[in-house]
């Protein structure tokens, strides 16, 4: 038999070879899901291509070198293609798999190493400086740990909803980034640091760790830190009375789910039932809810493969039309934004609907779910 | 002779196009899901990858490619989403491998005819989602559905697992555009019938890309199926569920599903859900539709089981059946990946054929004990049903420790004897996989000396260089053009 040489891409890559492996002689039957795969019609863009080149790197069958790179960039880690694999097979893990072989063998894309010199320097893995953050109360019960991607307005908005829901509210910003981002372009022992950073964030006092980039949940957990996601925790505000919305005339708005949120932590209903008190009458595309297409953000893509994530976010926008569409991704927000849609963060679509905000319509109906 | 750098940097000005020769990008190219090539690639045999790969970005694009191709005799490979099962998308020295999936535009829905107008490259389950979103079907669910695409079914004539209702996807087709090898446009204008001669776009529809290449289709749509309404029954044997699925045929209401396991694959389907196996061979049936047309058609269905003295075993089997209807796709990797279910290279494959009913019960025990010949395993199950027949499909697997060579040496063995086990009962060899290079080799046999002769007349007649797809069909060379 050929069984694959776990030695040949590391043990990164030797850790995932036995998924990937038997990936590697899967159907392709997630092919439809991906919407990668879909916008770009590229073969190296199909889940099957990473299940084949990662076991390749893992038996020896591929190189380390840089055109191998090229091959493990057209994937936007948005989970697509788990939701009708019988396999469970983990592909956006099984590409950071192949890219930190690629960063160990110094064989990655040179924008890695950029974007570990930038996080070291205390900016975004994309260069740019983290976001301005709003004033922090003394003893806070809530923390909200902002993405490196997120902006300033929607921090302030976020932080603007918790508080009109009485709770104290304090702002972290990860030095650069919490890791995940750094995670997703295969420079492990960057992630890690990151990591080690990010468990001295929060105040002993908080009782509660919000991430305003759902992007980061899963990295501050691997810290060691209990989070949710603004929605679930703005959705527990509302339940529990503290947090009320005015609605004025009915607008429609629809909410492009991030996948991140949708697929990887299965928040679908408690945004749309945010934008619904708050007076938003919803409008669905195709593609919803944990079947959502992709805004090409996740995973570097971005930074990696341009045009693929062009490609993904075009299709996305076309599907949106042409109303006001919210979401609560920053990377998203900013990739469907710069494809010409009209994209507005949760928090700064409800902020201006809070209950005796100054800003709120001016014949109020106070809703609550 | 490989494709040279001059050649390609002509074709990169002339077209505008990328074209990729990086084998470490292209080795996705290298195979379809033709179980052989799986096969020697976990032998360790490295496969060779395409000289070029090409993607045009619309059908303007795909002209120029296949005028630049003309003009250069340069032979080109039709690639959709490669998970043909015959090898048609297998590439060959000195050719252009063409990836159509950039063609994936779904143009419009005309809801008053019923017409979808769709590119080759979209996948399958993405025009039934798109679709489905706007309630309507094409109900073509073949089990490879979410992975390939319509042109690639176009090419080799697929049939989806309710074609009984809704016809193979060949039945679907109302108009289509084809490329030709010349580089001229043929549109068969969207219509409903005609009489106007011959129809040509049988000339292209299981050509495999060898007579023309699919670059757009008006395909027939239904309003999508309300309900759907499954049941299982047990027949004491495959003659009685043979009978009954005729006498089913002949109400003249169709359900959209009707498949009849023989005893050893009513033995798997009982036995991998850990249930206990029941003597006799397993019939589902599937109807779908408005309520009442659902409620009727199954009603008639089980009145004919009832009155042929099938069992009813309740809604529990056709509903397992349908949760799990592309499973064997899935499993698939599971036997045949190193190490997988059944040990190291594994055999494993199926194989598709079909006759009339009175040719039914021979064609059956002829296939089976021919395969058995080969193989250690054989399974079938009868699906795919017509007034005056319908197809078999043999799943096929032998144990081999290890020894891939003895592992494809059984392979090329059984499908030698169970191909033409099938053409001397006067089946057709192929119902709905095509022809590849895989059943090449049977082709001349089955259409006869003159039936191919007029094959390859037309070959020769709309593709006089041999450029499109050569090899595949058994038609030129698989070495590529001199």
């Amino acid at each position: 038999m050929t069984a694959p040489r776990t030695d040949a891409a590391g043990p990164h890559t030797a850790a995932v070879a036995d998924d990937a492996l038997h990936g590697s002689y899967c159907p392709k039957m997630c092919s439809f899901a991906c919407p990668v795969t879909s916008a770009t019609g590229r073969d190296d863009a199909v889940p099957w291509s990473f299940h084949r080149t990662v076991s390749d790197l893992a038996a020896g069958r591929l190189p380390l070198v840089p055109a191998v790179a090229g091959r493990l960039t057209a994937c936007s880690g948005c989970l697509a293609c788990q939701v009708p694999c019988a396999f469970d097979q983990d592909v956006p893990a099984q590409v950071r798999a192949g890219r930190a072989a690629l960063v160990d063998a110094g064989a990655a894309p040179v924008l890695v190493a950029d974007a570990v010199a930038a996080v070291d320097a205390g900016r975004a893995p994309t260069g740019t400086d983290l976001p301005e953050l709003p004033a922090s109360e003394d003893e806070a019960g809530t923390v909200i740990v902002a993405g490196c991607r997120d902006d300033s307005a929607s921090l302030h908005a976020a932080v603007a909803l918790l508080r009109a829901a009485g709770e104290r509210v304090a702002v972290r910003v990860p030095e650069g980034c919490c890791g995940a981002l750094l995670d997703d372009l295969g420079a492990r022992d960057a992630a890690d640091r990151a990591r080690t950073r990010v468990a001295d964030l929060v105040p002993a006092t908080a009782e509660t760790v919000v991430a305003n980039d759902p992007h980061c949940l899963g990295s501050l957990r691997a810290a060691g830190i209990e989070t949710t996601d603004l929605a679930t925790h703005l959705g527990t505000a509302v339940a529990d009375g503290r947090l009320t919305f005015t609605a004025g005339d009915e607008r429609s708005v629809t909410w492009h789910d991030p996948c991140v949120l949708a697929r990887g932590e299965g928040v679908t209903d408690a945004p749309r039932r945010l934008l619904t008190a708050a007076g938003a009458s919803l409008v669905e595309p195709e593609h919803h809810a944990r079947h959502t297409a992709c805004s090409g953000a996740g995973m570097g893509m971005d930074q990696l493969d341009p045009d693929a994530a062009d490609a993904t976010a075009d299709a996305r926008v076309r599907e949106l039309g042409a109303g006001p569409v919210v979401t609560g991704c920053a990377r998203a927000a900013e990739r469907l934004r710069a494809r010409g849609a009209d994209v507005t963060d949760l928090a700064s679509a409800l902020v201006t609907h809070l209950a005796g905000s100054p800003s709120s319509p001016s014949d109020p109906e106070r809703r609550s779910p | 002779m490989a494709l040279s750098e001059v050649l390609l940097d002509d074709l990169v000005a002339t077209t505008g196009l990328a074209v990729v020769t990086d084998p470490h990008v292209t080795g996705p190219y290298a195979h379809d899901w033709w179980p052989r090539m799986l096969m020697r690639r976990r032998a360790g045999e490295e496969l060779p990858v395409p000289d070029a790969v090409v993607a045009p970005e619309d059908r303007d694009d795909l002209v120029r490619v296949i005028r630049w191709c003309a003009a250069n005799r340069v032979a080109v490979v039709p690639f959709g989403a490669g998970t043909g099962v015959c090898g048609g998308a297998t590439p060959i020295a000195g050719a252009l491998t063409l990836d159509l999936k950039h063609l994936a535009t779904i143009g419009e829905l005309d809801e008053v005819s019923g017409v979808i107008e769709v590119e080759p490259g979209v996948i399958a389950q993405r025009l039934e989602d798109h679709l489905a979103h706007r309630g309507w079907t094409l109900g073509h669910h073949p089990s490879s559905v979410h992975a390939s695409t319509i042109g690639g079914f176009l090419a080799i004539r697929s049939a989806g697992q309710a074609s009984s209702l809704h016809g193979k996807l060949e039945d679907t087709v109302v108009g289509l555009e084809v490329v030709l090898a010349d580089g001229q446009v043929l549109t068969s204008r969207p219509v409903p019938q005609s009489s106007s001669g011959p129809d040509l776009t049988r000339l292209f529809l299981g050509g495999e890309g060898t007579t023309g290449i699919i670059s757009r289709a008006w395909l027939r749509v239904r309003p999508a199926a309300e309900v759907t309404r499954d049941r299982g029954w047990l027949v004491p044997d495959l003659d009685t569920g043979l009978d009954a699925m005729r006498a089913i045929v002949r109400t003249g209401t169709m359900p959209a599903i009707l498949r009849l396991y023989d005893e050893p694959d009513t033995g798997v389907v009982f036995g991998g859900q850990g249930l206990p196996v029941p003597e006799g061979c397993l019939l589902v049936v599937g109807c779908e539709g408005r309520e009442d047309v659902a409620t009727f058609t199954e009603q008639v269905a089980s009145a004919e089981l009832t009155r042929l003295g099938a069992q009813d075993l309740g809604r529990g089997p056709g509903e397992h059946w349908r949760a799990h209807r592309h499973g064997m796709s899935y499993r698939f990797a599971d036997y045949v990946k190193p190490g997988g279910t059944f040990g190291d290279a594994l055999t494993l494959d199926t194989m598709e054929v079909a006759g009339l009913w009175r040719d039914l019960p021979q064609l059956y025990v002829a296939v089976r004990d021919a395969l058995l010949e080969h193989v250690d395993l054989v399974l079938a199950h009868i699906s795919h049903v017509y007034d005056t027949g319908a197809s078999i499909y043999y799943t096929l697997g032998a144990v081999n420790d290890g020894n891939e060579a003895q592992a494809l040496e059984r392979y090329d063995a059984a499908w030698a004897a169970g191909q033409r086990a099938a053409l001397a009962v006067g089946a057709t060899a192929s119902h709905h996989h095509g022809i590849g290079l895989l059943r090449a080799p049977y082709l001349p046999e089955e259409l006869g000396p003159a039936g191919f002769d007029v094959l390859r007349r037309v070959k020769d007649a709309l593709d006089p260089d041999h450029l499109l797809n050569p090899g595949k069909l058994g038609i030129g060379t698989t070495e590529g053009p001199s």
